[in-house]
């Protein structure tokens, strides 16, 4: 029953206290938003209390509840404020990173495209896959935080914008320089 | 599909090398904490049972203190009377009035109470049916003034009740049974004047036994009474 509900409405029957939506919304978000905080923060421990701590979030929360947004921009919004709080405690320099985030779209627009892939890229697929998480999680913390809302959340430019407070304007931007600097990386690797 | 802002192969390779999932044990833990969001509170309890406790505590040590006290004031009161002088009567105690009001009320009958005692022991077993109805009938006129308003005994056995009364008559003759034992005991101390003239009526009658039996009784009741002449 619960697999063919949206997120919104299992969210909704949780709030009335229906536990089983909330495991099976669990069990959708449940991976990519770990994801999202393993990157982020390059450390399995510190994932790991940070999924728990936005989780728990997402129950205490769920009595004020709304539709308001898409569930995933609004648990990756309780994400992202999370992890600036883990910034800020730790006084990690991806803090910084937000606000003096690049925003020269052509310079970046001027890198070139990735080139077909080739059969013997085939082979080495898996270490350029490796490779490329690599880059991602080298990439500067606003860049990869869009990059992985993207990937991660599925959330389109307004749902970014939404999530991280910021324009769509400078999300567009974060992801487009994020893309190019994943691509150049690649083409340097390969 | 490739464009400025989504390049699907870049996305097909990045989800092929991004790994990483929670470990169960966290799952475990944060879908615990979810149902037990959701459980309904146990209700809380009325106010008023809450005191039910110390209320039935605070009665009980009550209690117990009240029942400690009494019982060692008895035991005072107990160990001052055993202390007591044993010639002070216990009925001239001011505690008890009605006990007193009643002894002082028979010490002028002591000798007459005497006199009593011997035709109460004859009375008990009378020899013969005219003896019986001699001590009856001695008894029966004093009873009446001697019961100070209460229901008169019956000189002879009622009639059987009708079985609807029987709870009350049997009630009604317990309470006047003690009553009747007194007029008894009134009917054999009566003043001397009276029984004598009696004595002289049975005498007038022929009933010369009876009034040697009278007579024997009063002089036993009032031993140190002059008798007429007529009665020597």
């Amino acid at each position: 029953m619960h697999e063919a509900m949206s997120d919104e409405a299992l969210m909704l029957a949780y709030r009335e206290g229906d536990a089983g939506a909330f495991e099976a919304l669990y069990r959708r978000w449940r991976s990519r938003l770990y994801r999202y905080l393993l990157r982020q923060c390059g450390n399995a421990a510190q994932a790991d209390e940070l999924f728990q701590d936005i989780w728990l979030k997402v129950v205490n929360a769920r009595r004020g509840y709304g539709v308001a947004a898409k569930f995933s921009t609004w648990l990756f919004r309780i994400a992202h404020n999370r992890l600036i709080d883990h910034y800020r405690a730790r006084g990690r320099a991806e803090i910084a990173s937000f606000d003096d985030d690049p925003d020269d779209a052509d310079a970046v627009a001027a890198l070139p495209a990735p080139a077909r892939e080739r059969p013997e890229a085939l082979l080495e697929r898996k270490a350029l896959a490796a490779e490329l998480v690599r880059q991602v999680e080298a990439l500067p913390a606003a860049q990869r935080e869009t990059f992985l809302l993207s990937e991660e959340g599925e959330l389109t430019l307004e749902e970014i914008a939404a999530a991280t407070g910021v324009s769509r304007e400078t999300a567009k931007s974060r992801l487009r320089y994020a893309l190019n600097k994943l691509r150049a990386g690649l083409k340097e690797s390969r | 599909m490739t464009d400025e802002l989504h390049d699907e192969r870049l996305s097909r390779l990045y989800r092929e090398g991004a790994a990483g999932e929670p470990p169960p044990a966290l799952d475990a833990a944060i879908l615990a904490a979810a149902r037990a969001a959701v459980v309904p509170a146990p209700r809380r309890r009325p106010g008023w049972r809450a005191w039910m406790l110390p209320m039935s505590l605070a009665a009980t040590l009550v209690l117990t203190v009240s029942l400690t006290l009494v019982v060692q004031q008895e035991q005072e009161q107990e160990r001052v009377g055993a202390e007591a002088p044993p010639s002070a009567p216990p009925s001239a105690t001011p505690s008890k009035p009605a006990e007193a009001a009643k002894a002082e009320a028979a010490a002028p009958a002591v000798r007459q109470q005497k006199a009593a005692t011997a035709i109460e022991q004859k009375a008990a077993a009378p020899s013969s049916g005219l003896e019986r109805e001699e001590v009856r009938r001695q008894a029966e006129p004093l009873a009446r003034p001697a019961a100070t308003g209460a229901p008169a005994a019956p000189a002879v056995a009622a009639p059987p009740p009708a079985p609807a009364a029987a709870d009350v008559l049997e009630s009604r003759a317990k309470a006047v049974a003690p009553l009747r034992k007194e007029a008894a005991r009134a009917a054999v101390v009566r003043p001397p004047e009276q029984w004598l003239e009696e004595i002289r009526q049975l005498k007038n009658r022929g009933k010369e036994k009876e009034a040697a039996e009278s007579l024997a009784a009063f002089r036993q009741a009032y031993p140190d009474y002059r008798l007429p002449e007529e009665l020597r």
